[in-house]
């Protein structure tokens, strides 16, 4: 307390080093603290509030992209085992029994009467199986091939006896 | 307010949704839209120089049946070599079916022209087999019942095919009296395969016309063809006639199940093991795949399902007269069996009763019908003869449709004939004129018309079970 009497007090003249010094020291001045309390917690509160908001865009596009895709990639129907109250065939733009054939054969070839007639009642005439024995190599079978007069491969119709029809081949 | 929530709720349902299956085919609601650009051509004299059936005349006596089989052995023969030609992309096998799908202006004749080449003996069979009094193809359904074999449904939808490109490339190259030689082929087989023919071949023949009839549109719209007005009108209504199926049907069921006995009670007791293995063999086969499990757990689930109906079956049986003493003096399966096939045979009857009525008149029964054997599933799930009944509206609807294809074209050459004689399509389709405008094979009405800027449109409507067959025609007059 004693100490701080005489500081406080007009005590005897300093030396003149520590005069100067003193006189330094009276010019300066508290520069403003580098770090403002009340900014530093806006922008802690803003930073955590962009982490969560980039958090939650991300994963809406995620979501949306999700959508999309599984809007263009839709699965297929799954075949349903009570087929008789049917729905309709195949494609709007063409639908039931104009469809074209699949290249794929349907996996019902062993279908029973039953199967195949509802098969051809819900996706029209896409549900028949690719003909078998078609496209086989010629000369691999040993069937009564003479019997039809199928043209030689490399011996094409012309234009002229192909549309007239009625022209034995 | 925080939002989050919602949109949670929002995108999941969305997610949900789009996870869903897309809508079976049939029930999509977006009507078909077809536009056909048409020049004005008046009917033709002789009215029927372009008949689109066989001339009696030029029929042979005899059966077609040997005739198409020789077509399809010669057709087989005559496709692309599978072994050595890819089935897509580039060097693919093409197939007459592929053919078909290409815009007209984007087909390539000379690729057809090959094709057809290769096929040529197949399509010389065809048109005498098309041109032969009738055709019987030799089911045995009687005794074969539900396993009768049509090894050639499939290839006889094939060389349909082929006849539908020959008469494309016809169309294309303006040889209308050789397109109508090919669509009367075309359209005759299918008439020859309505023959004494069961449900399934009488789907093909629908099949086979249709196409046919496609290829009569791109005549329509092909510069300067003839109106084809009188032959589609001359054409047999309907295209495919339905009368024989029922009783067809009726015998493949009957062929596979000795239902009479069954329901009149008089199966005898060493039979009915055997009734009840082909019941299960008839139906574990067909459309009940998931029921082909002949596993134990499925047994005790058919015995549970039986053991649930008993009740109801025995008082049914009451109920049309036999004694309480005698019903319950029956084996538990006798008395089930009975009433299963009672109860099949009332449902198809009431499924076919109204078969042979035009379907605006039909369909109203045939949807009862269809709705009873809903309820009759949910009642007797464990009757499983249910399932050989058909979803008969349905069927019944393709051939309605077919006949609407053909009216259509016809109201195209109504406004081809309108068109050539007063400069314009009219602004009534079915006012003035002298030519008969047919309603509507589907709804029993007139379709709807309009005209505005001189573009008509016809407007087919649908069932509304099945809003994808709405059909409309915008017709443009090309000068």
């Amino acid at each position: 307390m004693q100490n701080r009497n005489d500081m406080n007090a007009a005590g005897p003249e300093l030396p003149r080093a520590l005069g100067e010094f003193e006189q330094t020291l009276l010019t300066l001045r508290p520069s403003r603290p580098a770090i403002d309390r009340d900014r530093a917690l806006f922008d802690a509160g803003a930073a955590a509030g962009r982490r969560k908001g980039r958090a939650w865009r991300l994963s809406t596009c995620v979501l949306a992209m999700g959508l999309g895709a599984s809007v263009l990639w839709r699965p297929a129907p799954p075949s349903k085992s009570d087929s008789r109250i049917a729905s309709a065939p195949a494609s709007p733009n063409n639908p039931g029994f104009d469809l074209p054939m699949p290249l794929e054969p349907p996996p019902h070839q062993d279908a029973s009467y039953v199967a195949l007639r509802d098969e051809l009642l819900n996706r029209g005439l896409s549900a028949l199986p690719r003909a078998r024995g078609w496209g086989i190599p010629r000369g691999s079978e040993p069937t009564v091939k003479s019997l039809a007069p199928s043209p030689a491969p490399d011996a094409p119709r012309s234009l002229l006896e192909l549309l007239h029809p009625g022209d034995p081949s | 307010m925080n939002r989050r929530p919602v949109l949670i709720v929002v995108l999941i349902a969305s997610l949900s949704a789009a996870a869903t299956p897309a809508a079976p085919p049939g029930t999509q609601r977006a009507p078909e839209m077809k536009t056909l650009r048409v020049r004005a051509a008046a009917t033709t004299r002789p009215a029927l120089q372009y008949a689109l059936m066989p001339d009696a005349r030029d029929i042979e006596p005899g059966d077609a049946a040997a005739l198409y089989l020789m077509a399809i052995n010669a057709a087989a023969r005559s496709m692309p070599n599978v072994a050595t030609q890819p089935a897509r992309g580039e060097g693919a096998a093409v197939w007459p079916g592929d053919l078909l799908d290409v815009p007209l202006d984007k087909l390539r004749l000379k690729q057809a022209l090959d094709l057809l080449g290769n096929c040529a003996g197949a399509i010389d069979y065809l048109d005498r087999a098309a041109r032969r009094e009738h055709c019987d193809l030799q089911l045995n359904y009687r005794k074969t019942g539900m396993n009768t074999q049509m090894p050639y449904l499939n290839d006889i939808h094939y060389v349909g095919q082929i006849l539908a490109l020959r008469a494309r490339v016809q169309v294309v190259s303006k040889d209308y009296a050789g397109a109508a030689h090919t669509l009367a082929s075309g359209l005759a087989l299918a008439r020859h395969l309505q023959e004494h023919a069961p449900l399934v071949q009488h789907l093909v023949a629908i099949g086979n016309a249709s196409i046919m009839l496609d290829r009569v549109q791109e005549w329509i719209e092909s510069d300067g063809s003839p109106n084809v007005y009188w032959p589609l009108a001359s054409l047999p209504q309907p295209l495919v006639d339905p009368g024989s199926v029922p009783g067809v049907e009726r015998a493949l069921v009957e062929g596979s199940l000795d239902l009479r006995k069954a329901a009149a009670g008089e199966l005898p007791a060493e039979q009915r093991p055997q009734f009840w293995r082909r019941v299960q063999t008839v139906i574990t086969i067909g459309p009940f795949r998931d029921q082909r499990d002949q596993s134990e757990s499925s047994f005790v689930g058919a015995a549970i399902g039986a053991a649930a109906a008993y009740p109801q079956a025995r008082q049914y049986l009451i109920a049309r007269g036999v004694s309480a003493q005698r019903v319950d003096a029956m084996p538990a399966d006798a008395v089930l069996g009975r009433f299963y096939a009672v109860k099949y045979l009332e449902l198809f009857d009431e499924t076919y009763k109204a078969w042979n009525l035009p379907y605006p008149e039909s369909a109203a029964a045939m949807r009862q019908a269809q709705q009873e054997i809903v309820r009759e599933r949910r009642a007797f799930p464990s009757n499983l003869l249910q399932v050989l009944l058909p979803a008969v509206r349905q069927a019944r609807l393709q051939y309605a449709r077919l006949d609407r294809k053909v009216a259509l074209l016809r109201c195209v050459e109504v406004l081809r004939a309108r068109a050539a004689a007063d400069g314009a399509f009219p602004a009534d389709l079915y006012a003035g004129g002298d030519l008969p405008v047919p309603n509507d094979p589907v709804t029993g009405k007139p379709f709807g018309y309009s005209l505005e800027a001189g573009v008509a449109t016809i407007d087919a409507t649908a069932p509304p079970e099945n809003p994808c067959y709405h059909l409309i025609y915008r017709i443009e007059l090309v000068r």
